[in-house]
């Protein structure tokens, strides 16, 4: 398996052990009443869990996913220990072969800034849709 | 305006007596018990209800009126008794023990519509997709012609402007107006109503009861937990009045709030009483 397929796999099972946890949280404080009443209108199982429980729980969690996500890509970042190119990794050897360490993890902040602010934004609009969802 | 065709009107001279009504029975309850834990809340409950009657639940708080509702959909699960709607069994399979699968119960529950005390309405879907969510997944009818009902109906409860608002925009009463067309929706053989008016602001009382007096008059067939003597008193074709899991009196509203036969009717009536009218005796 190469580095970068561990790597993810790592990343992957490391966070959607968060991500579970959110969403049961979410869930968890979903009022009971609106699953009762998708059970009163005929809802069950799958589609029960699809149109009327699902929804809501992102809607109420999407902040928290969003905090997630950044979480993420700053987690990348360890892969370097494993060799895995990513960003500090490159930058690493950058600064290894030019002796320039400090231009060279500035300009990975200001990256990883970068990215953050995107999905930031990102969760901002899909919070505002969310927001006149919520109960 | 007609909303839904098949509602078949109530003749004008409406039996006063529940014996003499001819119509055919939409919901039986038979010998309905319940307890949590050592907590008897329905006791030996039955219950008869015709096409087109409007049978409001009355009695004292906690003496089970809600639970009995939530019994009929098996929102709650009686400990014994049976349940039948437009003839078939809610719970279990016909002509046998078993219980009913989720998918089984679900389509059991679609023939009924509930309208909650605290709403209920789906929060992530507009005023207009509550009303079509699930005459859409649960009935899997053809989504322009429930958009056409849903958009009437709305326009029925006064909410043409809201249907694409969401329910966290509207007040108490637009709320529970959604709730009564999202269950008309379902065009259900039997409408529940589980204190439609409690949870709502006093100025915002009538709108909501306005709409079920419309639907009264059009010949639903209702069940109404309520403490709204006054709606009762004018709607209802009949009253059944329950104390401590039981039902103590059942008759026509005129008699039943003229003259209650039981001391138990009569005492939770003078409580309601405005202290102008003259008390019995």
């Amino acid at each position: 398996m190469s580095n970068w397929w561990s790597g993810a796999i790592a990343l992957i099972l490391y966070n959607t052990a968060y991500m579970a946890e959110l969403l049961r949280g979410a869930w968890r404080e979903l009022p009971t009443s609106m699953i009762e009443s998708g059970r009163a209108y005929g809802f069950s199982g799958f589609t029960l869990l699809r149109r009327i429980i699902l929804p809501p729980v992102f809607t109420s969690a999407m902040p928290m996913i969003g905090n997630q996500v950044v979480q993420i890509v700053k987690d990348s970042a360890f892969l370097t220990i494993i060799a895995v190119t990513e960003l500090t990794h490159q930058m690493n050897g950058i600064q290894a072969t030019y002796f320039i360490p400090f231009a060279a993890f500035i300009t990975a902040i200001a990256l990883y800034w970068a990215i953050c602010l995107v999905i930031e934004s990102m969760t901002g609009l899909l919070s505002k849709f969310a927001e006149e969802r919520r109960a | 305006m007609n909303f839904s065709g098949d509602l078949p009107l109530r003749a004008d001279n409406a039996p006063l007596s529940i014996d003499d009504n001819t119509a055919p029975v939409v919901l039986q309850l038979n010998g309905i018990s319940k307890s949590f834990g050592s907590n008897h809340v329905l006791r030996d409950v039955s219950l008869k209800v015709h096409q087109g009657e409007t049978v409001c639940l009355l009695g004292p708080s906690g003496c089970g009126k809600s639970t009995l509702l939530r019994c009929i959909n098996w929102l709650e699960v009686p400990d014994g008794g049976t349940v039948h709607v437009s003839n078939q069994r809610m719970g279990v399979r016909d002509g046998s023990a078993h219980k009913m699968t989720d998918a089984e119960l679900a389509r059991s529950r679609a023939r009924i519509g509930m309208v909650f005390q605290h709403f209920a309405l789906w929060p992530h879907l507009s005023v207009l997709h509550n009303v079509m969510e699930a005459p859409i997944h649960v009935l899997k009818r053809p989504r322009d012609e429930v958009r056409a009902e849903a958009e009437s109906l709305l326009n029925r409860v006064g909410l043409a402007d809201k249907i694409n608002t969401f329910p966290s925009r509207l007040s108490g009463g637009q709320k529970q107006r959604v709730g009564i067309a999202r269950a008309l929706a379902m065009k259900p053989d039997v409408l529940l109503f589980d204190e439609p008016t409690s949870a709502l602001d006093p100025e915002l009382v009538g709108e909501v009861l306005g709409v079920m007096r419309g639907l009264a008059e059009e010949g639903a067939t209702m069940v109404i937990v309520t403490h709204e003597m006054e709606f009762a008193r004018q709607v209802a074709s009949r009253i059944v009045f329950m104390d401590a899991g039981e039902v103590i009196e059942t008759g026509h509203p005129e008699r039943f709030f003229a003259a209650p036969q039981t001391q138990r009717a009569q005492q939770f009536l003078a409580r309601f009483r405005a202290p102008h009218e003259a008390r019995p005796g």
